[in-house]
């Protein structure tokens, strides 16, 4: 078997967020460092039985997933670190929503996007301070999320 | 006019098995889905095929229209003046017979088909 020559760099994706139901998107590539907890696993269990020799797997459903996102602090209104502050901190809600979608070649048509469904803001990091330092601050925030969806971007 | 059958779902909406006019996208983005067979053109089959149009698709033929394809594009005029017809009513029911033969049964499937998005 050949070696492949499709493989996708893990630096050049376009990451958004909508803060407005999954309808209208804000790109955050420019301030966006990572997003990983991309994982999900399937609820699962065994059994046995006094005749068998081995165990009885089952399978459950898809569990959720916690996306996590490190940002780089900035204090423009229009940027994520204050998109993502003002959906977490808006009152009465038990917590904001949010939905992310992101493109790891790019986000160009034809490149693969994956779309989460709407979800739960679980936490929030604020800018810390280390006079030590040399790098920017780095804040983040984690959406719980229950499923993903892929498709091609055709737009 | 060019037809393409969605291949896989796409961020626009489109879920494998949709037909769509060509003019839904814009030409450097048909290719990129083309190119990373996303989309595929269809090539619809002799009208002669689909099932009760034998004789229809002979007088068909006469105007050069042979396929599915050739069918849905041709101007709704021509097969009246061809088969007489005073109003477009019949064409247009014919037309959406062949819209829907061609639509594979996942997009029939559908709560809310979409089918021939412009």
């Amino acid at each position: 078997m050949a070696q492949t020559t499709n493989q996708v760099p893990m630096a050049c994706g376009k990451l958004e967020l909508s803060v407005y139901g999954c309808v209208s998107w804000v790109d955050i590539s420019g301030e966006a460092q990572s997003i990983s907890g991309t994982e999900q696993t399937v609820m699962s269990g065994e059994a046995y039985t006094f005749s068998g020799d081995t165990a009885l797997p089952g399978g459950g459903k898809r569990e959720p997933m916690e996306l996590e996102v490190v940002l780089v602090y900035t204090e423009a209104d229009a940027e994520a670190y204050q998109l993502v502050r003002n959906a977490f901190e808006v009152a009465g809600t038990c917590g904001g929503t949010i939905c992310l979608r992101w493109s790891p070649r790019g986000g160009s048509a034809g490149h693969e996007q994956l779309t989460t469904g709407s979800g739960q803001l679980t936490s929030f990091t604020y800018p810390a301070m280390d006079a030590s330092a040399g790098g920017p601050i780095m804040v983040g925030f984690t959406v719980k999320v229950g499923s993903i969806t892929t498709t091609i971007v055709a737009s | 006019m060019i037809l393409y059958r969605i291949l896989k779902p796409l961020s626009t909406g489109e879920i494998p098995g949709d037909i769509v006019r060509g003019t839904r996208f814009k030409p450097h983005i048909a290719k990129a889905l083309l190119d990373n067979t996303a989309i595929a053109e269809v090539h619809g089959p002799p009208l002669n095929e689909i099932p009760g149009w034998k004789v229809r698709s002979e007088k068909l033929e006469r105007i050069n229209v042979c396929t599915a394809i050739d069918f849905l594009n041709v101007d709704n005029d021509v097969v009246m003046k061809l088969f007489n017809h005073r109003s477009s009513t019949t064409v247009k029911k014919w037309k959406a017979e062949v819209e829907d033969w061609l639509v594979v049964e996942i997009a029939k499937k559908r709560p809310i088909p979409r089918r021939m998005g412009t």
